[in-house]
């Protein structure tokens, strides 16, 4: 199998780096992706379709990150697209929203269990801090509790002290606790009793670097009750997984209720569009927080939105991911077990991660997903993957024979004791 | 914010550690290092000890206290970083008659030093001044950073959540060097240490001097292949923000 270049994506980047901080910042760029080694990744798109990208040497990509998680249908989808252009024609950023907001809120509602409301951004970092604006203004406190390791945006109330551009103050009220650990939760409610107002958490634990965790039985029936009885609002951060585990929230696939669910990601399959959905009790808190955007309220998003979870709840999306999750990380591991390694794959089969067991520290595992992205399969090496509906058999037997070939490779030249010495 | 005492121990332990390596690199520090045999202890309240060995050829430097044939005592790190910073003196505690030792070989080994780790424009023309610049900023920047990273109050976090283990600096065709953590407690220790879990590897010395002169980012260094990371990338991420706060220090 020929291994792609990527000469074009160079020359980009030299040009980028000029007159953008970085060439190409933040997840998309080759040290927040951790391109490890670089001269195994494309570093521009030029078009994508289904489950494809192209770079812009022309080289296909099947793409497992789907720009990481907007794309669900796959890249392009027809529908999603059709509104968009259906509703430019009448219009988009506007003076007054359209009436596709209210048809957008009212299928909200309508699709996602435990929504009484919902209330649309652009990114899941406005989400979820605005979730966290909600439940101070409803509980008159101040702290929130999150999860170690959890991502919930890039707010600096998100981020770590000690961070740039992060003061002490910014995480002052911020606790911590270990996902899944019920009785850690229930002791620092208790330390801490009057003084919490949100709980803030994705619902399985899908940390960068580390094995995804999913929550342990009858956790969250705990965590709901103990929250009910504190007077916390439970707030979801669904950005992530959100239509990808269940059209209904992600709390419904767990068996639970959330106060406030915080979507992105899929809800408008790459259109730039997010939502907070709430119960009825914080519906006047919600109303009473200042919060609002230049692009908020346009058009085109909202309609891409509606086509977007319409058409998953019609194939039942979720569904559809889960099945095609497995198929491929079930074959990725045989492949890997064929070479003498031992890939482990953890959390939701839709979205999943994997590395290699007996590599404490990448070297192969970043070896072996150089491999698969010279050979036109997309993974990154340290982020959870996604799965699209778009995606075929042929597309996971490619990616399979890429996977094989790929592990053949790494087994020929153990980069262990290499990858230490640098 | 800057702190002095982080100050103090960047400039015990960082700046005047790289006076081991001018020797190498410079006619003047090799004369005087092959001169009468001195060793000057420095003693900095709140902070520690240190030694500079010079003679023989040599300079070396000693973390801690010993015999010395000289002695300073600065009673605050503000007196170390005063010294520093040419605005004030330290209190001779031995070698009292050695003061022209002090204002005289080793003053023009300090000066020595700055002109390398200070460069313009001017200075950089020169092939050979550069790869000096390089390498001794490289020293200084990564035995300053196990200072901050134990002493800084944002440096403490950052090295706080680092694993143990080792990242190893490397410059093809130049010097490494290994910043291992344990215990959240970074130690920089030359060369390639059996504790390393990443790797951290610049292309050449001159990308590695371009980057530590501020001349070429750390992400665009990494997005054209200048500046190559693997293996254990948490500890990298982490090590990187403490990396971020050299310049504070060093400037």
């Amino acid at each position: 199998m020929d291994t792609y270049t990527y000469p074009k994506s160079r020359e980009l980047f030299a040009r980028a780096a000029k007159v953008i901080p970085g060439g190409v910042y933040g997840h998309l760029g080759p040290a927040e992706g951790c391109f490890m080694p670089i001269d195994a990744y494309p570093l521009f798109s030029s078009r994508a379709s289904g489950p494809y990208f192209w770079d812009v040497d022309g080289n296909r990509f099947i793409d497992y990150m789907c720009a990481y998680g907007p794309n669900v249908l796959g890249y392009n989808d027809p529908d999603v697209d059709a509104a968009v252009a259906e509703q430019l024609k009448d219009g988009n950023c506007v003076s007054f929203p359209s009436p596709k907001l209210v048809e957008l809120g009212e299928l909200m509602v309508d699709t996602v269990d435990m929504a009484d409301w919902a209330f649309f951004a652009k990114n899941g970092g406005d989400a979820t801090s605005f979730s966290l604006m909600i439940a101070r203004a409803a509980t008159g406190r101040k702290k929130v509790v999150l999860t170690r390791g959890g991502y919930h945006g890039v707010a600096p109330w998100t981020q770590k002290a000690g961070h740039p551009g992060v003061t002490p103050e910014d995480v002052a009220n911020n606790l911590y606790v270990e996902f899944g650990d019920y009785e850690a939760l229930e002791r620092l409610f208790a330390e801490q009793r009057g003084q919490i107002a949100c709980f803030m958490s994705t619902p399985y634990h899908h940390p960068v670097f580390e094995d995804s965790r999913l929550p342990p039985d009858g956790y969250w029936k705990k965590v709901r009750e103990l929250c009910t009885r504190e007077g916390v609002v439970l707030a979801i951060d669904d950005v992530r997984c959100g239509f990808r585990l269940d059209v209904r929230g992600s709390d419904a696939h767990y068996g639970f209720e959330a106060d406030l669910e915080c979507f992105c990601k899929a809800l408008a399959n790459g259109w730039n569009i997010s939502a907070v959905c709430g119960k009825d009790w914080l519906r006047d808190a919600a109303g009473s927080v200042m919060y609002t955007g230049s692009y908020w309220l346009s058009a085109a998003p909202i309609a891409a939105a509606i086509a977007c979870i319409s058409k998953m709840r019609e194939m039942d999306v979720a569904k559809v991911c889960a099945g095609k999750g497995r198929k491929l990380t079930d074959g990725l591991v045989a492949a890997s077990r064929r070479h003498g390694f031992d890939l482990r794959v953890t959390g939701e089969p839709a979205m999943w991660f994997m590395r290699q067991s007996d590599d404490p520290d990448f070297v192969l595992h970043q070896a072996w997903v150089a491999e698969c992205v010279r050979r036109g399969v997309f993974f990154t090496n340290h982020h959870n993957l996604f799965i699209n509906a778009a995606l075929s058999d042929d597309d996971i037997a490619f990616t399979l024979e890429v996977a094989d070939e790929a592990f053949a490779q790494v087994a020929k030249a153990d980069p262990r004791e290499a990858g230490r010495r640098g | 914010m800057v702190d002095p005492t982080t100050t103090a121990r960047v400039n015990l332990f960082a700046v005047l550690r790289t006076l081991e390596g001018l020797p190498a690199v410079d006619a003047e520090a090799r004369a005087i290092a092959a001169g009468r045999r001195e060793t000057i202890q420095f003693v900095v309240g709140g902070v520690g000890r240190a030694r500079l060995a010079i003679g023989d050829g040599t300079i070396a430097f000693h973390p801690g206290g010993g015999p010395s044939t000289i002695t300073l005592w600065f009673p605050k790190p503000e007196a170390l970083n005063a010294m520093f910073a040419g605005t004030g003196n330290p209190i001779p505690l031995k070698g009292l008659t050695k003061i022209g030792y002090l204002k005289g070989p080793f003053t023009k080994l300090t000066d020595r030093l700055s002109h390398y780790l200070r460069p313009s424009p001017e200075l950089l023309a020169d092939e050979g001044y550069r790869k000096a610049n390089a390498e001794l900023s490289l020293h200084t920047a990564f035995y300053a950073l196990s200072e901050i990273g134990n002493s800084d109050p944002d440096g403490k976090l950052n090295a706080g959540r680092m694993a143990d283990g080792g990242i190893h600096i490397a410059v093809n065709g130049g010097p490494s060097l290994s910043v291992v953590a344990k215990g959240g407690r970074l130690e920089t220790r030359k060369g390639a240490t059996p504790e390393n879990r990443a790797r951290m590897a610049f292309s050449g010395v001159e990308e590695a001097g371009q980057l530590l002169r501020g001349e070429l980012s750390s992400y665009l260094a990494i997005g054209t292949g200048k500046l190559s990371l693997g293996g254990y990338t948490p500890s990298i991420d982490h090590m990187n923000k403490i990396l971020g706060l050299v310049p504070r220090y060093l400037s």
